[in-house]
């Protein structure tokens, strides 16, 4: 079997037309991602993208190494560390942090172009042990 | 009695407690608006005619579009705990692939809240777990997600 890719990236323009766009294909229209008025008024005092919408680079980048391995086997955990605001472009990246027993795990981030972190985890995916 | 132990409100009954949310079929239509929105281009998602010859006969849905699914309200622990709920953290575990035509069953339930206490406060973590299956009862994909109450930083 190959050997799993040291390093995943990806980068995304994430802006309110692709929140907005996403609130209707994802069927959240929570007021926090769409709402201009409601958002200035919350903590974070402007619309943020859904969190599920920056998780799905993550997504995007493992499917693209791995193919439906990741979608019958693989798994995701992440700690959300910032929100993202749209207009930005969002770095998914994933490093490979092991590969044994037919399973790759990657540590996994995605950030904002100034470099904050929006989310920081980790992804593995099992490929199998035949040779 | 300490009076470091937090103190907050939940419905204790409800935690195990699992809630059917409801079904949805994910038709090739909701799968290529999915792509479309995200900018995603993965020939295993978007092309039907290299999917046709390939193992499932057509494409199947991107992963994301099954664990983010909302199916309607789950169950409320009802905490009363600070003034301000953020999304912690989300695990996602993925079984099997859907397929166009496939219905997707999201059954959810409250497995766990807790206080942490740490430098910059008393937190409450409510975690949820939501389990996807199909028609065949097969699971294809859950999610964990924490969500945490807090006290808004008085300065």
């Amino acid at each position: 079997m190959s050997t799993p890719p040291e390093e995943l990236r990806l980068v995304r323009l994430i802006d309110q037309g692709r929140v907005d766009a996403y609130a209707d294909a994802a069927r959240d229209h929570n007021p926090i991602h769409v709402d201009e008025v409601f958002a200035a008024a919350s903590p974070f005092g402007t619309r943020i993208a859904h969190g599920m919408l920056v998780l799905a680079l993550v997504s995007e980048l493992m499917s693209a190494a791995f193919g439906e391995a990741w979608a019958r086997s693989g798994a995701l955990k992440v700690r959300w560390r910032a929100p993202a605001v749209p207009p930005v472009n969002v770095s998914a990246r994933a490093l490979l942090r092991s590969s044994s027993d037919g399973v790759a795990t990657y540590d996994v981030s995605c950030e904002a172009e100034d470099g904050t972190v929006l989310l920081a985890g980790t992804a593995s995916v099992s490929r199998g042990t035949s040779a | 009695m300490t009076t470091e132990q937090p103190v907050f409100e939940y419905d204790r009954d409800i935690i195990g407690k699992q809630f059917e949310l409801g079904s949805q079929e994910i038709t090739r239509e909701r799968i290529r608006r999915f792509c479309e929105v995200l900018g995603e281009t993965n020939p295993l998602f978007t092309d039907d005619e290299a999917a046709a010859s390939g193992p499932y006969g057509a494409v199947i849905a991107p992963p994301g579009l099954v664990y983010s699914l909302q199916l309607g309200q789950g169950p409320d622990a009802k905490v009363v705990f600070g003034q301000a709920t953020f999304h912690a953290g989300e695990r996602a575990e993925l079984h099997d692939v859907v397929r166009p035509g496939d219905v997707v069953t999201a059954r959810q339930q409250i497995k766990d809240v807790f206080a942490k206490t740490g430098r910059s406060g008393t937190m409450v973590f409510v975690v949820r777990r939501t389990e996807f299956t199909n028609q065949h009862g097969t699971l294809v994909a859950a999610v964990e997600q924490s969500m945490v109450h807090r006290e808004v930083n008085r300065g």
